[in-house]
């Protein structure tokens, strides 16, 4: 679903902030992405949406190049945001609608899947409210709504669970596992090692703009936690 | 406390001043805007000495502290009133402020010593340029100490008047659940006020000749005097040299500031709350939704967005009110009326051939395209991440400005034709040009924005008021208008509607060539 080659972006100022970086996302992987901050991986989560420019290497999505086909790749993609800045002056249910229009989702699926997703994440009652009056935790709600509302194939999220209850969490765990039980391909960025570890099947960390481990989570802390491995290294090597 | 406020200062300051930020291209740009600028700041205050030598050769020398003091002030008006509601209220780092241990007055007053210090450099322009013409009637070192100072203090009292109305209006505004709406209505009827005021002044003025002027040029004073004492004040200090004026000159500018920044501070926790905070109701439910193209849900977010800023109304669509305003005033004025109220020798051969390009000087001062893509700020991802090429979304933005000036054009264009009946062909001609004018400006604006983007601001205002788009936007706009006038008015000779079918033609060659460019922009 995800294939990201040699992926390279260096700064105005000569800092690489990914450097040569490489990874696979396949149908169904929840596939964590790990590492201090200002490691690159909001940098390499903004390439892969198409928010960011890149000055070197490759990304696919579903197949397509997301510089020759960026249209083609943002039609399956989903992002949220680290910190999701919302149109202030719509309201929750005007956003959504924007959304789900510009992905071309038909009405009843639009109705059906706001209902759905909505009520889960217990927001649908003030989707009728400005964006403006809403706390950061429920914007991150409707940015998740909005993610959710076109079926993507693809959810690139950067830490998704700031901000979020307790049960909202849960309840996006639950979503996440949904979806990638249906095929769809998850993959995020997150502080939480215990979140990583219980819910992805892959986990890469970053350092220094460059990948230091990645690959099948059960395989890579057998003897040890996430933790324990993060910190081997991010701080030994 | 002045070690917090410097602060704030600071903190204002850098998100205000451009200096710094530029590289490669965008510096070029920079420092070409800059001599712009300083070449429209010359042409004012070559106006202001002008004015001021004029008024010293027929004998009124004494009014020049006075008009010097008054422009002064005018211009500050002119530049705060839609922007002060903007600089104080509705600000994005309001709640990081008041989270800090500073009093609110210190919060308030770095907000206002921004847009005194900008209104200083203005009044500190006018009044050295009315200086060097008052230089030969100057007495005494006095003179020269008040009026220096005088320029320091000018806008002081106008700074504070103009954010005195923001704030009054903004404390009305925050009674009501739709306080954005509230605010445009009370702003724009406040502006037409002003306005309609300052035309009845204007035509007591004009409809004296110069030789009655110098003869009532004490009852002007005393006119100016009454309306604006402090004017009175800083005439007499230096035109008699009297400290207890002057002194009074400068007790009243502090005097009232305090007031106002003390006054405010008691309740701009109530004010800023009452327009940014409103409890969810937690009762909406999913109804029946409609669904609509890419195109239509980019251009109704547009549109809601421009609807829900008043910053963005009043200083981006007044251009299209003014035009229609403007027009309407010549339908039932009748333009005989207003050829004697100007009382302009040789107006009468070109004046009707002038008056039908109201909307096409006025329209292209609505420019809500030039800053639209700057104000998706933060929000850029949202665009950046959406399956829609930047053909739609460039559409969207300019179908907003159409929005405004087409419907303009054409009011306009009706008033036109009531008030001056002019041949079908012209009138035709004429309103042609107008709308093409208008898709220049949208098509234009978006150009401009891509050439001085501004996607990191705090404050609207940043971009709407005091970004390069805007003023090339705006002022670009009013250009190519006068230019077009210019032309009609120069080849006479010509019938008018073969003039407007040409600059038609020319205005829509350079629309296509710019929407030519834009459809080559890969990246936003």
């Amino acid at each position: 679903m995800l294939e990201i080659r040699n992926l390279t972006k260096v700064y105005k100022n000569g800092k690489k902030a990914v450097d040569g970086l490489s990874l696979t996302v396949s149908d169904g992987d929840i596939y964590g992405f790990i590492g201090h901050n200002g490691a690159g991986k909001s940098t390499t989560i903004k390439s892969v949406v198409g928010v960011l420019d890149f000055d070197a290497g490759e990304i696919r999505i579903d197949g397509h190049d997301v510089k020759k086909e960026p249209l083609a790749c943002k039609q399956v993609t989903a992002y949220i945001p680290d910190n999701p800045d919302l149109y202030e002056h719509l309201s929750g249910i005007q956003y959504l609608n924007f959304i789900a229009d510009v992905f071309g989702v038909p009405a009843r699926e639009k109705e059906q899947r706001i209902r759905e997703y909505g009520e889960r994440l217990e927001i649908v009652g003030a989707l009728g409210d400005s964006i403006g009056s809403y706390s950061h935790g429920m914007r991150q709600k409707v940015a998740i709504l909005s993610a959710l509302v076109h079926e993507p194939r693809l959810i690139v999220l950067d830490e998704p669970f700031v901000g979020l209850d307790p049960k909202a969490s849960l309840t996006l765990k639950e979503i996440m596992r949904e979806l990638c039980g249906r095929g769809s391909a998850i993959f995020f960025s997150t502080h939480v090692l215990e979140v990583a570890q219980k819910l992805c099947n892959k986990v890469a960390i970053i350092r220094g703009g460059r990948l230091v481990v990645d690959g099948d989570m059960e395989r890579l802390v057998r003897d040890h936690s996430l933790e324990e491995l993060f910190m081997e290294v991010t701080e030994h090597e | 406390m002045s070690r917090q406020f410097g602060w704030l200062l600071r903190v204002q300051l850098l998100g205000v001043l451009p200096f710094g930020r530029q590289k490669g291209k965008g510096l070029l740009r920079f420092w070409a805007l800059g001599v712009l600028y300083v070449g429209l700041a010359a042409m004012l205050l070559w106006y202001c000495y002008m004015l001021a030598a004029g008024l010293g050769m027929i004998g009124l020398s004494r009014l020049i502290p006075l008009y010097a003091i008054t422009l002064g002030s005018l211009v500050t008006i002119f530049f705060t009133f839609l922007k002060a509601n903007g600089v104080l209220f509705g600000c994005r780092d309001y709640e990081l402020l008041t989270a800090l241990p500073v009093p609110t007055v210190l919060v308030i007053s770095s907000r206002f010593v921004v847009m005194y210090l900008f209104n200083m450099a203005l009044s500190v322009g006018v009044m050295a340029a009315m200086g060097i013409a008052y230089a030969p009637y100057a007495d005494g070192m006095a003179t020269w100490v008040f009026w220096v100072l005088g320029a320091l203090l000018a806008s002081l009292i106008p700074t504070t008047v103009a954010s005195l109305a923001a704030a009054l209006v903004a404390a009305v505004s925050s009674r009501f659940r739709y306080s954005n709406v509230v605010t445009i209505v009370i702003s724009l009827v406040l502006t037409f006020g002003v306005l309609v005021l300052t035309m009845q002044v204007g035509r007591m003025e004009d409809s004296v000749s110069v030789a009655t002027v110098a003869a009532l040029g004490d009852q002007m004073a005393a006119i100016l005097t009454r309306v604006y004492p402090p004017a009175g004040w800083f005439g007499r200090a230096v035109s008699e040299g009297s400290a207890v004026s002057f002194a009074a000159f400068v007790g009243a500018s502090f005097g009232i500031y305090l007031v106002f920044a003390f006054g405010l501070s008691a309740m701009y926790q109530r004010i800023q709350n009452g327009l940014t905070v409103h409890g969810a109701s937690r009762e909406y439910k999913v109804g029946r939704l409609g669904s609509r193209s890419a195109l239509a849900a980019l251009y109704q977010k547009e549109w809601r967005g421009f609807l829900s800023s008043p910053i963005y109304v009043l200083n981006m669509g007044i251009g299209m009110l003014m035009a229609v305003a403007a027009s309407a005033v010549l339908c039932f004025m009748g333009p005989e009326t207003l050829l004697g109220v100007t009382n302009m020798p040789g107006l009468e051969s070109w004046f009707s051939r002038l008056v039908l390009f109201i909307p096409v000087v006025i329209l292209p001062m609505s420019n809500t395209a030039c800053v639209s893509l700057s104000l998706e700020g933060d929000r850029l991802w949202i665009l950046k991440s959406l399956p829609v090429g930047l053909r739609e979304v460039f559409l969207a933005k300019i179908l907003v400005n159409l929005t405004v000036g087409l419907p303009g054009a054409l009011l306009s264009c009706l008033f036109l034709w009531v008030g001056t009946k002019p041949a079908a062909a012209d009138a035709l001609a004429m309103l042609a040009l107008s709308a093409a004018v208008v898709c220049l400006t949208s098509v234009g604006g978006i150009w401009v924005n891509l050439k001085f983007p501004v996607y990191e601001w705090k404050n609207q205002i940043q971009v709407v008021k005091q970004s390069a788009s805007s003023m090339c936007g705006v002022l670009g706009g009013l250009a190519i208008g006068v230019g077009l006038a210019f032309a009609a008015v120069k080849w006479q000779q010509y019938p008018l509607w073969m003039i407007g079918v040409a600059e038609c033609l020319a205005v829509a060659a350079v629309t296509l060539v710019l929407w030519g460019r834009l459809l080559r922009v890969k990246r936003l």
